[in-house]
């Protein structure tokens, strides 16, 4: 072999480059698409669409970001069609306990969070997405996903969504009156948006709501401003629903109007009731 | 300035990273897996128009934010089948090229001996050269995709040559021992 300067090996080097060719037509056309489909997507900085928010408990953060190391974190959908709700269901399927394992283990993973200490409290179906919640010594978990990323463990179906809180510190459980409920945490988010951002339409907010009921109450009917009534899951002194709530504008109703509760009492008594403030009660 | 003018500005600045950045992206990710490329540029891309706060407003440092974020999304992907730390290219095509100044039989001969040695580098001396020789990047940018300083990519990436000389060329190797050897006595 010619004697050699580390130059020539720079220029062997490229010659072995496996990715030298220009992008083909079809290769920009896709790149083009996908530039269209990623500029409809949700954002979490400043500039952006920020996911609303109620009630806030003490030290928690709703964030939207791609890597979980936030104490709280929501990726809505993106890439999915625009009916990401279509198969949502005003009354929850139970978990069986081995889909609610792996529910809650794709949960951990999304979030990024240790699976000691955080011990699945319930979990739902409704159409094609699942709720778990997990909680103990290492905080308190939510996750909200399609099954997409239930049924993979690969990150980039993790990129494709979910929405999720973590809190490594959650406040105390408050104790609601025997007949009553308290609703500890609610928040909105927006799945799918068709249009770009200043232009399209949007679909697809949701309103996800959660909290303790007392212990007379075995269940937790909630009444959206718009939409039929929801059943929610009731489990432990917990309960949980979700619903489809309209498009993103911000004066809609769907997402902007408030619910109303109904429970059930061991009795059998049906009676309404607001939340109790967070962390009320006898 | 009304909300409408920031999501326009915001729109324009993805659009001018995006444009400016995809096919260089594509490579960078084509150099370093087998398949799905397109899938892991699109979910760069996608965490860069979430997080366009944080990606840098110069575009040659944006485009080597752009490489960071999908050397982590592909090492995330492959630590699940092994436990890996740097992200060589894979060398490919040890076939005549077209444009020669030498007799085709050298140039044959001097890729496969590039390529054999390559394949004895260690992972990081590859992954150093890769960001040097085919990604074009300058230290200071291939220090922020490895999320370490220039001084430290710089010293990387002159042993990495080191290195691969050594392998192509054992004669260097004896040359740079006899010049090693003062410098570590009178280190002592």
């Amino acid at each position: 072999m010619t004697k050699r300067t580390l130059k020539d090996f720079d220029d062997i080097l490229r010659d072995l480059d496996p990715a030298t060719a220009a992008l083909t037509e079809e290769e920009t056309r896709r790149g083009s698409a996908a530039r269209e489909r990623i500029m409809t997507a949700p954002v979490s900085d400043a500039a952006g669409i920020e996911v609303p928010r109620r009630r806030r408990q003490g030290g928690r953060a709703l964030v939207a970001a791609a890597a979980a190391a936030a104490a709280a974190v929501a990726v809505p959908m993106v890439l999915g069609g625009g009916s990401a709700f279509a198969s949502w269901s005003a009354v929850p399927e139970p978990l069986t306990p081995s889909a609610s394992a792996i529910a809650s283990d794709a949960c951990r993973s999304a979030m990024g969070v240790n699976s000691d200490g955080l011990q699945t409290v319930m979990g739902e179906r409704r159409g094609g997405w699942t709720f778990v919640l997990l909680q103990g010594a290492g905080g308190e978990a939510a996750c909200l996903m399609p099954q997409k990323l239930i049924d993979s463990d690969s990150g980039a179906s993790r990129a494709d969504g979910f929405f999720g809180s973590y809190d490594p510190d959650p406040p105390a459980a408050p104790t609601p009156a025997s007949d009553a409920i308290v609703e500890s945490e609610s928040m909105a988010g927006s799945v799918s948006l068709p249009g770009r951002l200043s232009l399209g339409t949007v679909d697809g907010w949701f309103v996800w709501v959660r909290g303790y009921v007392g212990r007379d109450v075995v269940a937790v009917t909630v009444d959206p401003p718009v939409g039929p009534d929801v059943e929610a899951s009731v489990k432990d002194g917990r309960f949980s629903a979700w619903w489809p709530a309209g498009n993103a504008e911000g004066n809609d109703a769907g997402s902007g109007g408030a619910w109303a509760f109904t429970v059930t009492l061991a009795d059998g008594t049906v009676q309404q009731t607001s939340s109790e403030p967070s962390g009320a009660g006898p | 300035m009304n909300s409408e003018d920031v999501v326009r500005r915001r729109e324009e600045r993805f659009l001018a990273i995006y444009d400016a950045a995809y096919a260089d992206l594509l490579r960078f990710v084509r150099r370093r897996v087998r398949e799905g490329a397109e899938d892991i540029v699109n979910d760069v891309m996608l965490t860069a128009w979430r997080r366009l706060d944080v990606v840098p407003t110069d575009m040659a440092d944006a485009r080597a934010w752009l490489f960071g974020v999908a050397r982590k999304v592909m090492l995330n992907a492959g630590r699940r089948e092994r436990k890996q730390e740097a992200l060589p290219a894979l060398i490919v095509n040890v076939s005549p090229g077209t444009a020669q100044t030498e007799s085709a039989d050298d140039v044959v001969a001097a890729r496969i001996d590039v390529a054999a040695a390559w394949q004895r580098l260690s992972l990081i001396h590859q992954e150093a050269l890769t960001l040097a020789v085919l990604d074009g990047l300058n230290a200071p940018e291939a220090a922020a995709v490895l999320g370490i300083s220039s001084t430290a990519f710089r010293l990387r990436l002159s042993r990495a040559r080191r290195s691969l000389h050594r392998l192509i060329d054992p004669s260097t190797s004896a040359r740079s021992r006899l010049e090693s050897r003062p410098h570590v006595r009178s280190s002592r």
